[in-house]
């Protein structure tokens, strides 16, 4: 007799001790159900990937049997504005910007975990409008994708975004001040 | 009157010796005693009952191993060792004092 949903259930609380960490506990609140239950762990971490980020949009293809799930927040638009302005001010190209290339680099780490998870990150250091800076997230429903591991890669990449700009205004406002120094 | 045999008894709690647990941090040990301890009566278990404060994120992980490396194999021999109990035949005899 082995505890029923003790995966379920210990992938509930890690993830609700790592929203409770970066002080995101209301996500939970607003996510999960108070009875931490195994039948319902699919349901709850679906209405976290909703809610990790301001912008959430879903699309499944019949055609293609693929879940589409667009992902967009201030913390990204506004990392891409911070990463754009850090290149303007020492001459780097989207292309070589080592904080865009690093953003990049985050996102493969955290969801290359299934080949059925696939993404596209579409950053723009000068948007056209709001939320066009955005990561696209791809579920392929050939097999089984644990939704649990992609909410907890959201979560990681949303904390990584956040801290990226608050890094990247201390860079820039550094900058700032040596410049009227000299 | 049932009697068991001795022998067999013994053997049967002789292997309840191995279910000892390791040694675990503050923070697992809260979770083995308020989380596991629960879901594995049947308990239900509630967020809001939750210490956050009293483990971290490596503690979970700790808990993970533990139930995967000893717990899981320990209800198994639980279940063989109540199975053994269950199905040591009773011995008829009779005292020489009745």
């Amino acid at each position: 007799m082995s505890v029923e949903g003790f995966d379920e259930i210990f992938n509930t609380v890690y993830i609700a001790k790592k929203l409770y960490d970066i002080g995101r506990y209301e996500l939970v609140k607003d996510s999960f159900y108070d009875k931490i239950c195994f039948d319902t762990y699919y349901e709850s971490m679906l209405c976290l990937i909703e809610n990790i980020f301001e912008h959430h949009y879903c699309q499944y293809s019949d055609r293609r049997f693929v879940e589409m799930r667009i992902l967009s927040d201030p913390v990204i638009e506004e990392f891409y504005k911070l990463a754009g302005e850090y290149g303007k001010r020492n001459n780097i190209p989207d292309e070589t910007n080592y904080y865009i290339n690093e953003a990049e680099r985050l996102v493969r780490i955290q969801l290359d975990f299934s080949y059925c998870v696939d993404w596209r990150l579409m950053g723009h250091t000068e948007p056209k409008r709001k939320y066009h800076s955005r990561l696209a997230v791809f579920i392929y429903q050939d097999d089984w994708v644990d939704l649990g591991c992609l909410a907890f890669a959201l979560i990681e990449i949303y904390e990584w975004f956040s801290e990226a700009c608050v890094n990247l205004r201390e860079i820039l406002n550094n900058a700032g001040k040596e410049v009227k120094a000299a | 009157m049932i009697s068991v045999s001795t022998k067999t008894l013994l053997s049967a709690i002789e292997e309840a010796k191995a279910f000892s647990l390791p040694e675990m941090n503050e923070g697992t040990q809260y979770l083995y005693d308020e989380l596991y301890g629960k879901v594995s009566r049947g308990m239900e278990l509630h967020l809001s009952e939750i210490e956050f404060d009293r483990f971290e994120l490596d503690d979970v992980d700790m808990m993970r191993d533990l139930y995967s490396d000893t717990l899981e194999a320990n209800e198994r021999k639980v279940e063989t060792l109540t199975d053994n109990l269950m199905n040591i035949p009773p011995a008829a005899v009779a005292s020489k004092f009745v």
